[in-house]
């Protein structure tokens, strides 16, 4: 009896989930599959005709310096992006969460971002960004200094193609920090605040530990979405100056799409889905060990 | 615990995977799944003429008015009308076509950007232009300009149809011109590079010289010193499997900017088109050399009077005027996979543009030149250059090209990989990683790979 009904369950559950599995299977996992098969061969120009190539066009990146350049880009670019929107973020949201009469207009404020798209957001920046008429360098040169080529310089592009996306990804964190700083017990923080703990003490012995999940959380997605990183890297430098921004996502593109190279894109698309895999599960077990298994 | 591990596992892959792996395959399909993609069905009889391109802006407002006025004519004459469909930058529009080419859905008519030529002709998707007019002395191949059609010849046939066509021109502020003791802009690089210290004002924040740092106009430097940018003839008599950059005629435009450069004479703006035009037009250089297509706009926006003059020569080459500038711009081309009748609408559309009336609306209000003798006549002749100096430079400069391999400009299946490596070489001179040398060097290394990849695949 209870067997059967933990045997209709199980179907039901297949059931349910049948439509999803199948549009994954149809969006998601069978072109990825198709990636790995893409791989392997070249196309002839405007056809199908695809012309097996074997390891060919991994063996290419291998020995490629382009290709090492970028991986070096997108990881200097990660470096900077990941700690910046997480740190930035938890500031952000603790000072929130301390203020109680702004939050909720500067939640929205800080929002906004997130609300554009990565387009629209680039466009602005570029804007900002411009080297004699951008509002940034007008700043800059009311103290007296004068700014540099944000865009052109191989030296700036990377840092300000990093504090866009930065701008980006704090919005999108601190709606997660927020609710777990809402769910921190009041009652801890009382009874360290009797036992004399001062605010540092408490943020960092009570509030960091109780957010921890999101924390993880923040850090997970923010790593991902460094690495995927592209409109903005499109619009603002186009993966340049002298590659200096061009990540592997947007080598990636430039490779299918501007250089008609679809089994190139494909095994760079693979190495890049190992890449992000192997980071991510790494984040996984470091965070066990850490701490016991998000849940 | 094992079940847990092999859970995050599994969701640590699937979140990364989704990122990844699906823009690609997403976009592309195979010979086995091409129906699964794209679905395999016949093309369904036509409602209209389908014309995919990549205007956008002012230019897609006086497209769209030329397309609305044949639509008019065609419903009164129970023709097919013409369904304008944009798609996106000339990256995108190429990319879309060949996505339709490859799931059998093709447009009847696509604008395509000029180093598309060779992967087009190359594709056996298209009918050659040529094939089409088959002979129709009304289409008025006799009226057009050899300059412009010998671009779009290959192989002996014109393949398709010219339309919006450029060159690159130096623009100046004649203001700045005038406080430098100036009237128009300098003809040589080297009086460029002599004249900027007057003609940069720091006081008023304005450097001398600002151009968007493509590999276009390092070509059009190349062609102008009559030097060839890849082998074959500039792939002319064959499929090149060379690329020369790394040459004295290569170095000499990068060098240029670098000493600019290094004097601050140089407002670097990167590699897009419109930094430096805004640069231009905000008074904060004093010259500009970018595409004849902005000279309309240009003209009207700036604050200030505005002199056009032709891209500079190397005057070092002495007095002999060696080559031209090479083509730039779009032509639109007929696909193949279309009914037979619905194809010969699309040629009377072709036939249309091709026109005078419509090529002259085209050149006086964009930019980009006619592509006919008689209209450039009849404009003469009415004093529409007398009264728009700025606009005739373009003109004189096209019909100034010589007949000459340089100037014809290079084909190659692999352009956009090339015009990546150039522009990289560009960035690393002016960023003061590399001289020069080495680093086109080291994109034509990398360039002469692609091409011979692309000859192989053949």
């Amino acid at each position: 009896m209870s067997e059967n009904s933990a045997d209709s369950a199980t179907r039901s559950a297949w059931l349910f989930l049948a439509p999803a599995l199948f549009l994954m299977f149809i969006f998601t996992v069978a072109p990825a599959l198709f990636s790995l098969i893409l791989s392997f061969h070249d196309f002839k120009p405007f056809s199908f005709a695809m012309v097996p190539v074997g390891l060919d066009q991994y063996m290419e990146l291998a020995a490629s310096e382009d290709y090492r350049a970028s991986l070096m880009a997108t990881l200097q670019f990660a470096a900077l992006v990941v700690p910046g929107s997480v740190i930035g973020s938890l500031a952000v949201a603790v000072l929130l969460d301390q203020t109680p009469f702004f939050r909720s207009i500067f939640r929205t404020i800080f929002l906004i971002p997130v609300g554009i798209s990565p387009a629209m957001a680039a466009m602005l920046w570029v804007f900002l960004f411009n080297p004699t008429s951008g509002f940034l360098n007008y700043l800059l040169s009311m103290v007296g200094i004068v700014g540099p080529a944000w865009l052109s310089d191989p030296d700036w592009a990377p840092l300000a193609v990093s504090l866009t996306t930065v701008w980006k990804e704090v919005g999108f964190n601190i709606i997660f920090l927020m609710a777990a700083l809402a769910q921190v017990p009041v009652e801890l923080q009382e009874a360290a605040w009797m036992d004399g703990a001062n605010a540092l003490r408490r943020f960092w012995h009570i509030t960091l530990p109780s957010i921890s999940p999101a924390m993880f959380f923040v850090t997970v997605v923010s790593v991902i979405h460094a690495f995927e990183s592209f409109g903005q890297i499109h619009i603002l430098t186009r993966g340049g100056p002298a590659g200096s921004t061009g990540v592997l996502v947007y080598q990636l593109f430039r490779d299918g799409f501007e250089n008609s190279r679809l089994g190139m894109a494909a095994a760079e698309a693979v190495i890049l889905f190992i890449i992000i895999g192997a980071v991510t599960l790494v984040q996984f077990f470091v965070a066990r060990y850490l701490k016991g298994a998000p849940q | 615990m094992k079940m847990k591990m092999k859970r995050w596992m599994g969701f640590s892959l699937l979140v990364s995977g989704a990122v990844t792996m699906i823009p690609v395959s997403a976009c592309t399909g195979g010979k086995n799944s091409a129906g699964l993609f794209f679905g395999s069905g016949k093309v369904k009889k036509a409602k209209a003429i389908e014309f995919w391109h990549s205007m956008s802006g002012d230019k897609s407002l006086v497209l769209n008015s030329i397309v609305e006025d044949f639509n008019k004519d065609a419903a009164a004459t129970g023709r097919l009308p013409v369904k304008l469909q944009f798609t996106g930058t000339y990256t995108d529009g190429i990319n879309k076509l060949r996505l339709a080419v490859m799931g059998k859905r093709p447009p009847h008519l696509a604008q395509i950007y000029e180093i598309g030529t060779q992967q087009l002709v190359d594709s056996g998707a298209v009918i050659p232009l040529e094939d089409l007019i088959a002979g129709d002395s009304e289409f008025g191949l006799d009226q057009m300009l050899p300059q412009v059609l010998q671009y779009y010849t290959v192989k002996g046939k014109l393949h398709s149809l010219p339309f919006a066509t450029s060159n690159p021109v130096i623009y100046a502020n004649r203001d700045a011109l005038e406080a430098a003791g100036m009237t128009t802009p300098p003809d040589t690089f080297e009086g460029v590079e002599e004249a900027c210290p007057r003609l940069a004002d720091s006081s008023k924040g304005r450097t001398c010289l600002t151009l968007p740092l493509t590999s276009w106009l390092f070509e059009q430097s190349l062609a102008r010193q009559g030097a060839l940018l890849v082998d074959q003839e500039n792939g002319r008599s064959g499929v090149s499997g060379s690329a020369i950059y790394a040459s004295a005629e290569g170095r000499f435009f990068l060098d240029f900017l670098q000493r600019l450069s290094g004097n601050g004479m140089f407002a670097n703006t990167g590699r897009s088109w419109d930094p430096p035009v805004e640069n231009f037009m905000a008074g904060r250089s004093a010259l500009l050399v970018t595409s004849t297509s902005d000279v309309f706009v240009l003209g009207q926006r700036a604050k200030f009077p505005v002199v056009v003059g032709r891209f500079p020569v190397r005057a070092s080459l002495g007095p002999v005027i060696s080559g031209g500038t090479v083509l730039g711009g779009n032509s639109i081309w007929a696909m193949k996979g279309r009914a037979d009748g619905e194809m010969k609408q699309a040629y009377h559309f072709l036939k249309y543009l091709a026109s005078a009336p419509v090529q002259r609306r085209w050149h006086v209000n964009t930019g980009y030149f006619p592509i006919r003798k008689d209209v450039i006549g009849a404009l003469e002749g009415e004093g529409f250059y007398a009264a728009n100096p700025n606009a005739r430079v373009a003109v004189d400069q096209l019909l100034a090209a010589p007949d000459s391999a340089a100037a014809k400009g290079a084909l190659a299946g692999v352009f956009p990989e090339l015009r990546e490596h150039v522009e990289n070489a560009m960035e690393e001179a002016l960023g003061g990683k590399d001289g020069s040398g080495p680093a086109l060097e080291r994109a034509q290394v990398k360039s002469i790979r692609a091409l011979q990849r692309y000859r192989k695949l053949l």
